[in-house]
């Protein structure tokens, strides 16, 4: 028995995050009747800290409820959710909840280069993008503005702007300062981070961040900007928002339009909405999924799938993370979480042969894996007590995000084995691998963590490399932009090539992922969007 | 700037929330050790003088009478002794094998041994931007 609403909105988003709330933001300010629907729960950010305190293990996901109905990857067992199909994991984490992922980022909120859009025409390799950097400028101000962004001003390697960050950027720490002298010696570009974060100052009417060093995986006090902000802008515009919506089939009308999403509450009554147009904001593995899981009549492989692209390019920032101990004590862990980055390998020639990169100074309290170390080590009394102060102000740790291209191959498909979740939905499939580009990146990302680490006092051989590749949930690619319809699923306007009304709101448009995190340019394609249907429905 | 705001957040918490994780009566279900035979081995091997009550409540709470009575004597195994610093140390208990309990958070020794530059995570550490003055173990 399928329930159909009576209520039919002129525009509805499939998903609550940044995406989907900035796009129906835009949308019912220009007063169009929006529906959101979200598959997970709202939440309330005290309770978060107080799970988050209480937690057993403390992970980027312990602070958020697991729901049956909508089942999310956690840390330690992604393959509970996930099914890696290999080679290599795809350990990525993902919140479905009202305000999605950005509960739980480090607020980094970098442009892309111009040249991150032209890979293919620039360098030979990847996929160009169909909009030019200066097509989404406007609205990557727009969104620095809306999510209250500080950046620095003139910085080198970050992208050209039309006008100032709306906050300074956040001031260095002691830590990032002495990196800063070093690095500069050695060449480098070492800048201050842009971030969605309050600094110093009041701002749309969030607190100031008074260095809770927690930014992820909460920001105990919502200085730092998170997407439920613009689901609950949406909802003051007049957005409503259904919770417990878990959308697993459009239907295709006979002319190629999308006519209704079903969607299965908790208690799996299956429930039909109808709409004008529908925006499908539900994530980089979730909303492929939606569309390949609406198998039907009038698309025999899915929504927005005749270019057979649905679901494949999938990428990330393949990550690294070394540490080692400096000379001096730096005390990593005293305000935000990443305060700085490396930027002069965002760009070059070289990316032609490997991959662009931005390499971070962690600032985050190094504390807890030190005291289990000098503890296992059999210390005990003063001299544990000392090891562990000792250690904790010289540890330090640069990670790195490494570009990678986009390979049809690597994919996310609906379960092919019939494994499902709880709502009888089949859980996301995941073939991945890492090819050789950014191996070799990787390679002379070592070298370079080497030669800084030896430049702060580390002992030769000390410093620590992690194994294969750390993930960085920057889910991107399967349902990627193009101007052709053979080999892409979106136009650059994130309008499926397919089908008139119905539009992707994600990371998982970008035909590129460059070096930097995604979200702003997430919110700054959403906000272009949500202003695009706004104009196309005006009268 | 004040100087010491994280001093004073960890005066601010003793006797705060340390106490509602301990369900209450778990306290008089143990035995073995006197609590200030057991408190003063929690001292030595910590290397602190002062054992918040929520860590020791959960050692003892957490740990087998028969090694609470081997710590307090001074004849606990390396794992009875790890057990006990992990627990004093990080705020959680974490038997191999079985699930991590959780005893305490800012009270955790581990912060405590660093808090006089480092505030305990999700705790506010200052006035905003503190974090740019060179920390005083700097």
């Amino acid at each position: 028995m399928v329930y159909t609403l009576p209520h039919r909105p002129q525009l509805l988003v499939i998903g609550a995050g940044i995406a989907g709330g900035m796009v129906a933001h835009k949308a019912a300010l220009a007063g169009m009747r929006v529906t959101i629907l979200c598959d997970g729960p709202e939440l309330r950010r005290e309770d978060l800290v107080d799970r988050f305190r209480q937690a057993g293990a403390q992970t980027m996901m312990s602070p958020y409820p697991e729901v049956p109905h909508a089942p999310q990857p956690q840390v330690a067992r992604t393959d509970d959710y996930l099914i890696q199909k290999g080679p290599r994991p795809y350990n990525q984490q993902y919140i479905r909840a009202v305000g999605g992922t950005t509960w739980h980022w480090a607020a980094a909120t970098w442009r892309y280069l111009p040249n991150d859009m032209k890979l293919k025409s620039r360098y030979g390799v990847g996929r160009d993008w169909p909009l030019d950097y200066w097509d989404i400028e406007p609205w990557y101000a727009e969104a620095e503005a809306e999510m209250g962004v500080a950046g620095p001003e003139d910085a080198p390697f970050d992208a050209p702007r039309s006008g100032p960050y709306p906050m300074p950027a956040a001031p260095l720490s002691y830590m990032d300062r002495v990196f800063q002298e070093k690095l500069s010696a050695l060449g480098y570009a070492h800048i201050s981070a842009p971030q969605a974060r309050n600094n110093q100052q009041v701002y749309d009417d969030r607190p100031p961040c008074c260095g809770n060093a927690n930014c992820m995986p909460i920001c105990p006090i919502g200085a730092q900007y998170s997407g439920n902000v613009a689901v609950e802008k949406a909802q003051a515009a007049g957005a409503q928002l259904v919770t417990g919506a878990v959308v697993h089939r459009l239907e295709v009308g006979p002319e190629g339009k999308i006519t209704a999403a079903r969607y299965l509450t908790p208690s799996r009554e299956e429930i039909r909405v109808e709409a004008d147009r529908f925006v499908l904001a539900a994530g980089g593995i979730e909303g492929p999924k939606i569309l390949l899981m609406s198998t039907q009549e009038n698309a025999p492989d899915g929504v927005a799938n005749r270019s057979d692209m649905v679901g494949r390019n999938l990428m990330d920032h393949p990550g690294s993370s070394s540490s080692f101990d400096s000379e001096m004590p730096l005390w990593p862990g005293r305000g935000p979480n990443v305060i700085s980055a490396i930027t002069n390998l965002r760009d070059g020639d070289f990316r032609s042969e490997h991959a662009a990169r931005k390499l971070m100074i962690l600032n985050m309290n190094p504390v807890e894996g030190i005291a289990k170390a000098a503890i296992d080590e059999g210390l005990t009394g003063e001299a544990l007590r000392q090891a562990v102060r000792h250690r904790t102000a010289r540890r330090q740790v640069i990670t790195a995000f490494h570009e990678q291209l986009p390979d049809p191959s690597n994919r996310i498909r609906p379960s092919t084995e019939g494994k499902t979740d709880q709502l009888g939905l089949p859980r996301p499939e995941i073939h991945y691998d890492v090819d050789d580009y950014v191996a070799r990146a990787a390679k002379d990302t070592r070298a370079r963590v080497e030669e800084i680490a030896a430049t702060l006092g580390a002992a030769p051989g000390s410093v620590e490399h992690n194994d294969g590749y750390l993930p960085n949930n920057h889910i991107t690619g399967a349902t990627i932009m193009g101007d052709d319809p053979r080999d892409s699923v979106v136009d650059a306007d994130c309008r499926t090539h397919d089908h008139p009304n119905l539009w992707i709101s994600s990371s998982s448009t970008f035909p590129s992922v460059s070096s930097v995190n995604v979200t702003l340019t997430i919110a700054a394609l959403a906000l272009r969007l949500g202003d695009h249907i706004a104009t196309e429905a005006r009268p | 700037m004040t100087d010491h705001p994280i001093l004073s957040r960890r005066l601010f918490l003793a006797g705060t929330s340390a106490a509602a994780l301990v369900p209450v009566g778990a306290l008089a279900q143990t035995t073995g050790p006197s609590r200030p035979a057991f408190a003063a081995a929690c001292r030595t091997l910590s290397g602190f003088d002062t054992i918040p009550d929520a860590l020791l409540n959960g050692a003892m709470r957490a740990l087998p009478a028969r090694t609470r009575e081997a710590l307090a004597t001074g004849t606990a195994e390396e794992d009875g002794q790890q057990a006990l610093l992990g627990l004093l140390y990080t705020g959680m208990h974490a038997p191999k094998g079985a699930e991590s309990e959780r005893h305490a958070y800012a009270e955790a020794l581990m912060f405590a041994a660093v808090e006089d530059s480092l505030n305990v995570p999700s705790y506010c550490g200052g006035l905003p931007g503190y974090w740019a003055e060179k920390p005083v173990g700097a």
